[in-house]
């Protein structure tokens, strides 16, 4: 009788590790189905999150030698204004509507969403310029407004202080230019993160040009405007 | 054979329980040198400011369960969800990059005066990298910690980790490298110390974290971190933290965090 009692109290003890080991496991199997779970969710929700960001950057090529026709260039300070960038949709026909509005609102396209606007002058330094929300549609150009920012107008346009022939210079020019410079920009129906970046080239600014001449400013934002390009 | 997998599996998980008992440091519940068994819930906040398009707040809610298969042997999974919101208005929530990690102890003395571990951690891409949720790549973390209790009321914890990204997602331009919420380079090795000091079951502890660089050194950083906390042995403990970079690369502004880990 005491062994047939001393024999249950050890199966009993064999039965308390079974469940403990069946707790562990039931709760390794619950763990690992709160994982999977948790894994099948996730997928991110955007909240406020326009369709398409295009952001614009500038980036001045290191310059390794400016020549101009006094010679050797060295700039000390530039500035440019941009006051405005603007992507601009490719042609799909002129119509009555597109022949009576001007050309930022073509397409019904507001301003807002495809201009960007600022209002002060840009060091010549790799910045970034800011971003628009643009609807979906293909873009062809993208048209640089080179104008006194609102902002500074007493700064002007372009802003260029350096040395040439061991003489000091300062070029100033409330000019306006606008550059277009030829994209090819595809905004689909899936959400899209476009950098666009606008590369400037000042080793050709002053291709030609004499910085101490009277007209050294629009000469030198004439080779400004060529010397842009856009990086995709 | 049944029988023999059955045996093996409740040697294994008797003895991931009994190993425990020895060691004073683990005791404590403040810090999961060796393996151990646990399930945590960590909500964090902060602010991040890279520059005028990468500036805005983020909230984190992870889950984090690890598993000692034996007494020097253990798995974990760290699943975080992530709110980024953006000084521009737009938002993002979603999961973040989960974190696998295995953790194998390699000494411990017999009452625990001093314990050390070594793992190997794995970060999936699962986190959207568009959104700043995400590093949009995969990482391995090889990382050796340990952990020493001269005192019954001081414990000294340290952490070596190296960091490296096994593919080089191209960055949004003028955006950090790496999510958003855990900015950091392609390969980066971080130092941890930690001195922790216990007045019965409530317990401050002060860190200080290095993080080190390998592409640059304007990305190394220090930062320094105060947690209070609450911890009943061997069953549950609560912590407030407080986290802020003190020198070098800031990757976020001051960062708080609460947490809750239960003892299974």
């Amino acid at each position: 009788m005491r062994r047939n009692a001393a024999v249950k109290i050890v199966r009993k003890n064999v039965g308390s590790h079974r469940l403990q080991y069946g707790s562990i496991l039931r709760k390794s199997l619950k763990v690992f189905g709160v994982w999977v779970v948790m894994a099948m969710v996730g997928c991110s929700v955007r909240i406020d999150w326009p369709e398409h960001r295009v952001a614009f950057h500038l980036e001045p090529m290191p310059a390794d030698q400016m020549m101009s026709s006094r010679g050797a260039v060295n700039i000390e300070h530039a500035t440019i204004g941009i006051s405005s960038i603007e992507l601009v949709p490719c042609e799909t026909g002129l119509s009555v509507y597109d022949l009576l509005i001007p050309s930022a609102h073509a397409h019904g396209i507001e301003a807002s969403e495809t201009m960007l606007l600022r209002d002060a002058p840009i060091p010549l330094q790799t910045a970034k310029l800011g971003a628009v929300s643009p609807p979906k549609g293909r873009y062809c150009a993208v048209r640089v407004n080179v104008q006194a920012c609102e902002g500074a107008p007493d700064k002007g346009s372009l802003t260029i202080s350096g040395t040439v022939d061991d003489q000091k210079f300062t070029v100033q020019t409330h000019a306006r230019t606008d550059i277009e410079l030829p994209i090819d920009l595809e905004l689909g129906s899936d959400s899209q993160h476009e950098d666009l970046v606008l590369v400037a080239h000042p080793n050709q600014w002053f291709d030609g040009v004499d910085p101490l001449s009277v007209d050294a400013d629009v000469q030198i934002l004439q080779n400004l405007s060529l010397s842009i390009e856009v990086a995709q | 054979m049944r029988r023999w997998i059955a045996t093996v599996a409740f040697l294994a998980s008797t003895a991931a329980v009994n190993a425990h008992a020895h060691h004073v440091v683990s005791e404590t519940g403040i810090e999961w040198v060796e393996p151990v068994s646990t399930a945590e819930v960590t909500t964090a906040a902060s602010t991040f400011g890279f520059n005028d398009d990468f500036s805005g707040t983020w909230q984190t809610v992870a889950v984090r369960a690890e598993w000692s298969f034996t007494n020097s042997f253990s798995a974990s999974a760290n699943i975080p969800w992530g709110r980024v919101r953006f000084d521009d208005g737009r938002q993002a929530i979603g999961l973040m990059d989960v974190e696998f990690n295995t953790k194998l102890r390699l000494y411990a003395s017999e009452h625990g005066g001093f314990i050390a571990s070594a793992g190997l951690g794995a970060g999936l891409p699962t986190g959207t990298f568009e959104d700043g949720l995400g590093s949009g790549h995969f990482e391995l973390a090889p990382f050796v910690v340990v952990s020493s209790q001269p005192r019954n009321w001081l414990v000294i914890n340290g952490l070596v980790v190296s960091k490296h990204g096994l593919s080089t997602e191209e960055d949004v331009i003028d955006g950090p490298h790496g999510s958003l919420i855990d900015p950091h380079g392609d390969v980066e090795t971080d130092l941890a110390i930690s001195a922790a000091v216990l007045w019965g079951s409530l317990y401050i502890k002060s860190e200080a974290r290095q993080l080190l660089s390998w592409q640059s050194a304007d990305q190394h950083s220090t930062a320094a971190a105060l947690e209070v906390g609450y911890a009943q042995p061997r069953e549950f403990r609560f912590a407030l933290r407080g986290d802020t970079w003190v020198s070098g690369w800031s990757r976020s502004g001051p960062k708080v965090s609460a947490s809750f880990a239960y003892f299974f």
